[in-house]
């Protein structure tokens, strides 16, 4: 056997890249909590649940509460106002995200709920980035606003301004 | 060997179940962890870390660690996720308590393959992407080499074959408490067959570790009395895989002389019912092409020799990256008396847990638990 | 229990590509590094830590199997730590826990990241948010952050300008740290003109993807003692993780808010009461605070304790927690605001605090440092990891 130095040169025109692509698919069960509650967006009800030692009620429901590590108990159904608790406004289009930019993504704390879900907030002018991010901040009223035709998933519903700029 | 060692003193894991649908995984989870702390007599407040082991590609979760934290009692609490594997996570903890840096641990493992609609295809990205991924390397491939490897260097007598795959199943049955499903006979990678190889099951199990010094009187503690966890080179070439050399050095770690021979009962993972005999060689059960003679033992052992897989091991049930943390925790069920069904008479005194991982038994882990602080006398 | 000291460091340049290495080869590089910096060699190595994030990333699955031979890690103890973006330091704590237990005397960790090689990072880390109620929005690193960074400003009335400031501060420690990635100076005009991504965060505002390697070799206090080298003793490490739904995280009932990093305060906390830090503003000289954009830095410096909640913005406009202010020095490697290998980045933290109290930062030295602190943060500001540092084992002065 023979061997021979590296040599840099040689290796020159050799490929540098190795292209793979993961297409792996899922199928995640939701359990009777969750399925529940996008049951409930068919109807337009917005469910949460409650836990029974720190009695919040944790929208959107969840089966079990993780600050007291024991199952929630009671359904509660939040009201379709609450307030903007943070948001931002995308502009850059990233990769394997089917939405087109400019978008607000937010999340409120809808009435009844002790804590927040994300949606879209719609309905807002953002070519302007300063202006539209004039009339909306933390503690900003909003409405949730239905799609016409629920099928039972978390953008059926998005937030709107309660009063409109 | 290990001065201060912990003791497991809560365990607990979800039934074992094929598929489950009618859960998420995160209510397994929180299943599981709750399991181990009533076990233990404790509640999530007692607990001053939380270990994890998490498989991303299985679950379809990225950072699976995120979304399963608050179900495994994480929140306000000490988290780490050790991902190389259930048993790891294991190692890891006993490592906090003997570092003086928790007093009492909650260990979190699961898998939940049927996440995937094709759960081999997460199993075929864990080769590397140049070579051995385009080849198809999986891990049933790997044990089919390891499988032939074996049976290359040993005359194999099929009859030994079919009797360990007896066994597992039977004693599976037992535990479980129902009958299995048929596996077949069709050849998946020679000369290994789907009723050689593990069979996938979607489950979730926690143990609480605790320092000598949270052990009670309310506790059936299992303690730990040696622990030792080695790798070997991923490289299949760059090993004789007729045997499971960090099987063997992680033996030696955990129990000295490296062998197992002198405890009740050893729970090994087994990569395949052929990979049962060499398994069993390199804890030190069997000489070189003996393990056929002790793999299959079951309950009766004129010899006083260790039960091996009292619980039908992993075979007819392997919950992927748990499978090998359940066998250790399968061990120290033995010696805390809460092994059910499968459970030995008298009381085991001392028992070995072993986990494989990774291509062939590329790593492997070893627990020697015993009911003695002191260890095995 | 025993002391446990980092005796060697290694990093390679953190840039954008590398095509001349495979993955492991690349580990083995910071490897090497950290061994000699230790001078010992891999036939010295106990047992050997591995962080590594998101398989997905690298585009393998448990990719930590396939580099035990390029660590020397085959016939020894070998695990892999996953935090997220407190990976790194997570597995430095994890290497603490090796040694501290009494079993190993020599730990190494040593990892790498090329988070460049995957185009479609921001989609994969989609993926880390629940599978019913959050993944059908564009939810990512970005605007997870960009989300805090609203609140943040909302609350305590900061501005995109603030933000700038620290970019502009870390640019210019990053120019003096020959492994930084983005190492151009740049002034807070050419940032607040940086294309907007999310707002109110902007290109500027946001940490380069970044390959390369990094290592630090633990030893016992025994064989540190013998190495002969200067050691950085780990005096306290903590760790706290939070719930991870951010929209628990706002409102009366929550306990963190998602504007601040108080999960962060309560890891610290459990690093400084270890370590005997009461004071941290008098007795850290620098800290290695994981804020992989410019608005993360404002919270992390409060949680940190070195300023009141809410302050961090306006002491920085001061020109404080710069090089050469004479306060605590936050980030002289210019953090991870300009170097990103996402597996290795908290480890980074740790080993420039290292070098820092031994006296071995070079141009990025804050002088005199005897005392420091590194941190990192990882999943949806969710799991925390701290750790501090220090040149002796005396009690740390006031």
């Amino acid at each position: 056997m023979t061997t021979t130095p590296f040599d840099n040169a040689a290796t020159s025109s050799a490929p540098a890249f190795f292209e793979q692509t993961w297409d792996l698919s899922y199928r995640h069960a939701l359990g009777q909590t969750v399925g529940a509650f996008l049951a409930g967006l068919k109807d337009k009800k917005l469910l949460g649940r409650r836990c029974p030692t720190c009695e919040r009620a944790l929208f959107p429901a969840r089966s079990f509460c993780d600050r007291c590590h024991e199952p929630t108990t009671d359904w509660v159904e939040v009201g379709h106002r609450g307030v903007l608790e943070m948001f931002t406004i995308v502009y850059e289009a990233f990769p394997g995200m089917l939405v087109d930019p400019p978008y607000v993504l937010a999340y409120a704390r809808l009435d009844g709920a002790d804590t927040a879900v994300v949606g879209y907030l719609k309905g807002l002018d953002l070519t302007d980035v300063t202006k539209a991010t004039q009339l909306i901040t933390t503690g900003t009223p909003i409405q949730v606003r239905f799609s016409d035709n629920p099928i039972g998933q978390v953008t059926d519903f998005w937030f709107e301004l309660a009063s409109p700029a | 060997m290990l001065d201060g060692g912990p003791a497991v003193i809560g365990a607990f894991h979800t039934p074992v179940r094929r598929q489950v649908f009618d859960q998420s995984l995160e209510e397994m989870i929180f299943e599981a962890a709750r399991g181990a702390l009533l076990d233990a007599n404790l509640t999530i407040e007692d607990i001053d870390a939380v270990v994890l082991s998490t498989s991303d590609q299985v679950e379809g979760r990225v950072i699976e660690s995120m979304v399963t934290n608050g179900a495994a009692g994480g929140v306000g609490r000490d988290v780490t996720t050790i991902a190389s594997a259930g048993e790891h996570a294991f190692a890891y903890a006993c490592l906090r308590i003997l570092a003086g840096q928790a007093r009492r641990i909650l260990v979190v493992v699961w898998s939940k393959e049927s996440e995937g609609t094709d759960p081999s295809h997460a199993d075929r990205l864990s080769a590397e992407p140049f070579l051995l991924r385009p080849l198809g390397m999986t891990t049933p491939a790997a044990a089919g080499l390891q499988a032939s490897a074996y049976c290359a260097k040993y005359a194999l007598d099929p009859a030994d074959v079919a009797a360990v795959r007896a066994a597992r199943e039977s004693a599976a049955t037992a535990a479980v408490g129902t009958t299995p499903v048929s596996d077949g006979d069709a050849m998946v990678a020679w000369p290994l067959a789907v009723h050689d190889l593990p069979r996938g099951c979607d489950l979730a199990a926690a143990v609480v570790l605790a320092a000598p010094g949270e052990v009670t009187n309310a506790h059936t503690p299992a303690w730990v009395n040696g622990v030792g966890w080695i790798s070997s080179s991923y490289e299949l070439a760059d090993r004789d895989l007729s045997t499971f050399a960090a099987l063997e050095e992680a033996a030696v770690m955990a129990l000295g002389d490296g062998r197992a021979h002198n405890v009740d009962l050893v729970e090994v993972q087994e990569i395949s019912s052929i990979g049962s005999f060499a398994a069993c060689e390199a804890l030190g059960l069997a000489g070189p092409g003996l393990g056929a003679t002790v793999a299959a033992r079951g309950s009766a052992t004129p010899d006083g020799a260790p039960v091996v897989n009292p619980s039908g091991g992993n075979l007819p049930a392997n919950p992927g990256n748990a499978a090998g943390f359940m066998r250790l925790l399968s061990a120290a069920q033995q010696i805390r008396g809460n092994a059910g069904a499968v459970q030995l008479t008298p009381r085991p005194r001392s028992a070995v847990g072993a986990a494989l991982n990774g291509f062939a038994g590329q790593s492997a882990t070893v627990v020697l638990f015993t009911s003695d602080p002191e260890g095995v006398s | 229990m025993r002391n446990v000291g980092i005796v060697g460091t290694g990093q390679t340049p953190f840039v954008k590509t590398r095509t001349d290495v495979v993955y492991p080869e690349l580990v083995r590089e910071g490897a090497t590094l950290a061994l000699a910096d230790a001078g010992v060699t891999m036939a010295d190595i106990d047992a050997v830590v591995f962080p590594l994030a998101p398989d997905a990333l690298i585009g393998v699955g448990n990719g930590e199997r396939w580099c035990v031979e390029a660590l020397g890690a085959h016939g020894k103890p070998f695990m892999r730590v996953n935090t997220g973006g407190a990976t790194g330091l997570s597995a430095v704590q994890a290497g603490y826990m090796h040694v501290a237990s009494g079993m190993f005397d020599v730990v190494l960790v040593a990892g790498a990241d090329r988070v460049s090689e995957s185009n479609s990072a921001q989609s994969v880390l989609n993926k880390m948010w629940d599978v019913a109620y959050e993944r059908l929005y564009p939810l990512n690193t970005i605007t997870m952050l960009a989300m805090s960074a609203q609140r943040y400003n909302a609350k305590y009335g900061a501005d995109e300008r603030d933000m700038a400031r620290i970019t502009v501060k870390n640019r210019r420690h990053a120019s003096r740290n020959p492994n930084a990635h983005l190492r151009a100076e740049i002034t807070e005009d050419d940032v607040l003109a940086t294309r907007l991504i999310s707002w109110p965060l902007k290109l500027g505002d946001l940490c380069p993807s970044s390959t390369g390697a990094a290592a630090v070799v633990l030893m016992s206090e025994e064989r540190a003692k013998r190495s002969g080298r200067p050691v950085a003793w780990i005096r306290g490490i903590g760790q706290n993780s939070e719930t991870f739904w951010m929209g628990d995280r706002v409102g009366p009932r929550a306990v963190g808010d998602h504007a601040d990093a108080e999960a962060l305060a309560i890891a610290i906390s459990r690093a400084y009461a270890q370590a005997g830090i009461t004071d941290p503003s008098a007795q850290l000289d620098v800290a290695e605070l994981y804020a992989p954009f410019s608005s993360v830095e404002m919270h992390v410096i409060e949680a940190a304790g070195l300023c009141a909640p809410g302050e961090s913005f306006r002491r920085i406009a001061d020109g404080e927690f710069a090089l050469g202010s004479g306060t605590t020095v936050v980030n002289p490697s210019g953090g991870t605001l300009c170097t990103n290998p996402i597996a290795v980045t908290g480890l980074v933290r740790a080993a420039e605090v290292a070098l820092q109290v031994t006296g071995r930062a070079d141009a990025r030295q804050v002088e005199g440092a005897n005392v420091g602190l590194a941190t990192a943060i990882g999943g949806d500001h969710q799991f925390y990891a701290s750790m501090v540092l220090a040149n002796h084992l005396e009690e740390i002065a006031t």
